[in-house]
Formats: structure tokens, sequence, C-alpha cells
């Protein structure tokens, strides 16, 4: 069982929320099934699977093969505009 | 050398930073700031109302530390620092204010406008501009990737 906060930033967090308390009934999980699996149980997340939509863990930038342990914070974030 | 880095969420002055960076600095030849302050027009020439930036409470403050060492590290610089706005911002207020110090002010220029190219385009920022006709997410211009081009890193 893997429980996650994941947050939103960008214009993903206008149709997602800031953020979203999730459980996943799994042992091991990546970043690229975390987006797969938002994508899967609400129509709307399938912003998600763009390619610009990029991820971090615990504030570090990370790939989609990237593994999250229980606790860890996910962001998901659309493309940044900079100062 | 000091490399200093912040975000505020309420007010920047931009005055009170300069006089703060130029206090007690007698080794330096020269001091390059710049204040760049929130437009009252979008890019298309539509009014702006109100511009938000949304940030990260931990990568955005560290985007801002990571592109002002590369600055401090790329040129013969004795500080720099680089302060900017985040949340709620009204038309004229100041936005980001930057300012490097160096025994030769060729430095210092290169050194704050290295940083500002930086800055427009990798700063962890999401801004997003409102107005009477609705509100838009906006990214990085094509001027402002043009200005990041020129610097090799």
């Amino acid at each position: 069982m893997i429980r996650l906060s994941i947050s939103f930033y960008g214009e993903i967090a206008d149709r997602l929320g800031r953020e979203r308390a999730m459980v996943f009934a799994v042992d091991d999980i990546t970043v690229g099934e975390i987006r797969a699996e938002l994508a899967r149980q609400d129509e709307a997340a399938a912003i998600l699977l763009g390619p610009q939509i990029r991820a971090a863990v615990d504030s570090r930038v990370v790939s989609d093969d990237a593994n999250v342990k229980s606790g860890q914070d996910v962001v998901f974030f659309s493309i940044v505009s900079g100062g | 050398m000091a490399v200093v880095a912040r975000l505020e969420l309420d007010w920047l002055d931009a005055g009170g930073e300069l006089a703060n960076f130029l206090a007690g600095r007698d080794a330096d030849g020269a001091v390059v700031s710049f204040t760049g302050l929130a437009r009252a027009r979008a890019a298309d020439g539509g009014k702006v109302e109100r511009l938000r930036l949304d940030w990260h409470p931990v990568m955005t403050e560290r985007s801002l530390a990571d592109l002002a060492e590369a600055a401090a590290a790329r040129f013969e610089v004795s500080d720099v620092t680089a302060i900017h706005r985040a949340g709620e911002i009204a038309p004229g207020e100041v936005i980001v204010f930057v300012a490097a110090a160096s025994p030769h002010r060729r430095q210092a220029f290169l050194a704050a406008d290295y940083l500002m190219d930086r800055l427009k385009t990798e700063a962890m920022f999401w801004k997003h501009e409102s107005g009477s006709d609705g509100g838009r997410w906006v990214e990085p211009t094509e001027q402002d990737r043009v200005d990041r081009a020129r610097w090799s890193d």
C-alpha cells in the first residue's frame, strides 16, 4: 500500500485542483504509473499524459521511471513561465 | 562571495534592496542592478488587471538560488542578489530585482544580463494574467527564448 500526496502546479491545477491524497494498492510504483492511474480514474487527468507535464518527487525533478515510496510528495507541473 | 536569492510574497522594495546591496562596499568598482515591473499590457496588447505568479514552496526559491549561483560562477563578480515576487502582483509593482557587484563594470553588466535572461525562461514560476477578456497562462515569449539562447549554458 502506497500513500501519496500529489499536487499540481500551473495550468493543470485549474483542471485538477492543487492537491490530492491518494492510496495505491501496490508495493511499488513509478511516476509514469502514477500518471497513468490518475488518467484512468479521472478523464480530466489525461492531460498528465502530455509530454510537457513534468514531475518531481520530494522537490526533485525526476523522469517517469523514478520509483516513488509511500509518504513522498509527488508534484506534476505544467511548463514553467519563468519570472 | 555572497549569493542571495529569495522570494517576496508581499512587497519588493527595489530602492531599499539596492541601498542594502551598496552599503559598505569599498572593494568593488561597479554595481549593476535591474528592476523589473509588472506591465499593465500583455504581450498581445490586452489589458492585464491581475498577475498571479504561482510558486512551489521549495523548488521555486531553489531555482532562483541555482540561477544566481550560475551567474556568480560564470562571471568575475563579488556578490549577486536575486529577489522575486510571487503571488498576486498589481501592474506597476516591482516583480524582480537583481544586482551584481564586481571590481569591473563589464562583468557586473554581464552577470545581471545573464541572470535576467535565465530567470525569464527558467525560474520555476507559473504566470497567470487576467483582465476583462478573461485569463490565460503565460509561457516564455519567443524573444525570451532568443535572449536565453545568447548564452552557451
